[in-house]
C-alpha cells in the first residue's frame, strides 16, 4: 500500500545571501506517522531544511508541501499543522511554564488556549513547574517547555531540531520515550541528530545530508540489513566518507 | 484574521511593560514634572504668554506629545530588537499562522495603549499645576493616535534594522528628541528668526506639535489641515514600509 505523504519537498534550494548554498536541491517524501531522522555534520543543512518548512527562512527555489498545501500560499494551514521545537532554547523571558505555553496557544488563535496548556503541561510531566519562570527551569526542562509549546495546538507533524542537545541521558530517554509514544498517537516525527543511537533507537527511517544534498534515505531496518556487521555508526561514517571522495 | 493571536501578542506587549511600571510610566511622569516645575513654573512665569495662552499652559501639549513620540518609538523598538537579537522568542510569532500583518498589529496595538497611558498621565501631572483645557477633544484623540502609530511604527521598522543596543538608543537621542525640541514644544514658530521658521517646514514633529496645540487649545502656527495630512500621509508611509519589512522577513528570515 502507497504510503501518504505528510510533507513533500521537490528539488528544493536554499542559498544565503554570502552565496553559501545550504540546500542544493533536495527532494524528500516524508510519511504520515513516520519517525524520519536526519543526520548529517554541523553545516550541513538539516536546520535550513525545517526552517524553510517552519517559515523561519525563505527558499531559493523548489516546492515544499504540507498535508498537500504550499507552505507560503496556504501559511496559514500549514503552520497550523506544523509544531517545531527549535535547537536554540527561545522561551519569554519574566513569563512562567503555563504563561508561555498558554501564550503559544494565541498565537495559534485557540479559544482554549488555558485548558491545552493544561493539558500538554500535564502530559510532558510539567505540570507541577507551571508556575515556576522559565528560566529557572533546567537545560532538560527547558527542553521540556519548549516541546510543551510546539505540542500545544496538536500539531500533526512535529520537527524536533537537536531536541536531545545538552542534555542528560535520562532525559534523553525520557524525550526518546515521548517520541515514540507521539508517534503511537498518529504524529509525524522529524528530528534532526547528531546523536547516532538516538536514530537508531527511534526512527523508522534515516536519512543523511551532507553539504545540502541528500546523500542517503532508506528505513532503519534495510540499512542495518544491507551493511550487515555494521552498527549506525559505521554506516554513517561509511556514507559521508563516500560522499566526500565523490566530491573532490 | 486571527483576532485571537492579535490579542494574545498585544496584551502580552502590555503586560511586559508593566512588569517594568518605573521605567515605562515613572520615569517620563518624572521628566516631565521637572519640564513643568523649571520650564513651566520658574522660568515661565517670566515669560508671559504666547498666541493667548500662559506659557506653562502652553508647553503642556510638547511635552505630552514628546512622551508619547519617545514611549511609542522606545516600547516597540526594543521590544522588537530583544525578541530578534536576544531570546530568539520572534520565532514563535513567525512558525504561527499569524500574518505579517496580524503581527505588526499585535505590537503596534500594544505601543498604542503603552503611550496612551503615557500620554494621559503627562496631561493629568500638567493638571495639578496649571490650568488645562481640550479645545478639540475629538480631534486630539484622532490625532494623537496616527502620532503615535506613526513613531510606533517607526520604532518598529528601527527595531527590525538596529543590529545592537547601541543603534538603537542611538535614534531617540540624536533624532527624535531634537526633531522634538526643534519642533516648537517650548516655542512658537513665529518666534523664530526667519532662516529657523523656514527650516521647521521639513520637521515633520513640528505639524504634529501644532495638531497637537490645537487639538488643546485651537491655536496652531501652521494650516490644521495640511498638519493633520502630513502626519496622515506619514502614518501611511510608516505603516506600509513595517507591512513591507515584515513581509520580506527583513532581518527576520534568512
Amino acid at each position: 500500500m502507497e504510503q501518504e505523504n505528510a510533507v513533500e519537498i521537490t528539488r528544493l534550494f536554499k542559498t544565503y545571501k554570502g552565496g553559501f548554498a545550504a540546500l542544493k536541491g533536495i527532494s524528500l517524501a516524508i510519511y504520515k506517522g513516520e519517525i524520519l531522522a536526519l543526520l548529517g555534520p554541523n553545516g550541513a543543512g538539516k536546520t535550513t531544511l525545517i526552517n524553510i518548512i517552519a517559515g523561519l527562512a525563505r527558499r531559493t527555489s523548489g516546492e515544499v508541501r504540507v498535508l498537500g498545501k504550499d507552505i507560503d500560499k496556504d501559511y496559514r494551514f500549514t503552520r497550523s499543522k506544523i509544531g517545531v521545537v527549535q535547537q536554540e532554547i527561545s522561551l519569554e523571558f519574566g513569563l512562567t511554564v503555563f504563561d508561555s505555553v498558554q501564550l503559544q496557544a494565541g498565537y495559534y488563535g485557540l479559544k482554549d488556549g488555558k485548558a491545552r496548556a493544561e493539558k500538554i503541561l500535564k502530559e510532558l510531566s510539567l505540570w507541577d513547574k507551571r508556575t515556576q519562570s522559565v528560566f529557572t527551569l533546567s537545560g532538560g526542562m527547558k527542553r521540556r517547555a519548549m516541546i510543551a509549546k510546539a505540542m500545544v495546538h496538536d500539531p500533526d507533524i512535529l520537527f524536533l531540531d537537536e531536541p536531545t542537545a545538552g542534555v542528560d541521558m535520562e532525559l534523553r530517554e525520557n524525550l526518546w520515550t515521548m517520541v515514540s509514544h507521539l508517534r503511537d498517537h498518529g504524529k509525524t516525527i522529524i528530528l534532526t541528530t547528531h546523536y547516532l543511537e538516538e536514530a537508531e533507537a527511534m526512527a523508522d527511517r534515516i536519512g543523511i545530508i551532507n553539504n545540502g544534498r541528500l546523500v542517503l534515505l532508506d528505513t532503519k531496518k534495510n540499512l542495518i540489513e544491507n551493511n550487515k556487521g555494521k552498527n549506525v555508526n559505521a554506516i554513517y561514517a561509511e556514507i559521508l566518507e563516500k560522499d566526500r571522495q565523490k566530491n573532490i | 484574521m486571527n483576532y485571537i493571536g492579535v490579542k494574545t501578542l498585544a496584551i502580552k506587549e502590555i503586560k511586559r511593560s508593566l512588569a517594568g511600571p518605573m521605567q515605562t510610566l515613572g520615569a517620563p511622569i518624572v521628566s516631565a514634572l521637572m519640564y513643568f516645575v523649571i520650564f513651566g513654573q520658574a522660568v515661565g512665569g517670566r515669560i508671559g504668554d504666547i498666541q493667548g495662552i500662559p506659557y506653562p499652559a502652553f508647553i503642556m501639549p510638547g511635552l505630552v506629545m514628546m512622551n508619547i513620540l519617545t514611549t511609542a518609538f522606545q516600547g516597540v523598538g526594543f521590544a522588537i530588537m530583544f525578541q530578534r537579537i536576544v531570546g530568539k522568542t520572534i520565532n514563535d510569532l513567525l512558525i504561527s499562522p499569524m500574518s505579517y500583518a496580524e503581527i505588526a498589529a499585535g505590537f503596534l496595538l500594544a505601543s498604542l495603549v503603552r503611550s496612551g497611558v503615557v500620554g494621559a498621565l503627562i496631561f493629568l501631572t500638567g493638571a495639578l499645576f496649571i490650568p488645562v483645557r481640550i479645545d478639540h477633544p475629538l480631534f486630539l484623540l484622532i490625532f494623537t493616535t496616527l502620532v503615535s502609530l506613526t513613531f510606533s511604527s517607526f520604532g518598529l521598522i528601527a527595531g527590525l534594522w538596529a543590529k545592537n543596543f547601541e543603534q538603537m538608543s542611538i535614534i531617540p537621542t540624536f533624532i527624535i528628541m531634537p526633531l522634538s525640541f526643534l519642533g516648537g514644544i517650548f516655542y512658537s514658530a513665529e518666534m523664530l528668526p526667519p532662516i529657523a521658521r523656514m527650516l521647521s517646514v521639513f520637521n515633520p514633529v513640528f505639524y504634529m506639535m501644532n495638531g497637537m496645540r490645537y487639538g488643546f487649545y485651537g491655536i496652531s502656527d501652521v494650516s490644521i489641515t495640511l498638519a493633520f495630512s502630513i502626519v496622515f500621509a506619514l502614518t501611511l508611509v510608516s505603516l506600509g514600509v513595517v507591512w513591507h519589512m515584515l513581509k520580506i522577513g527583513y532581518n527576520l528570515k534568512s
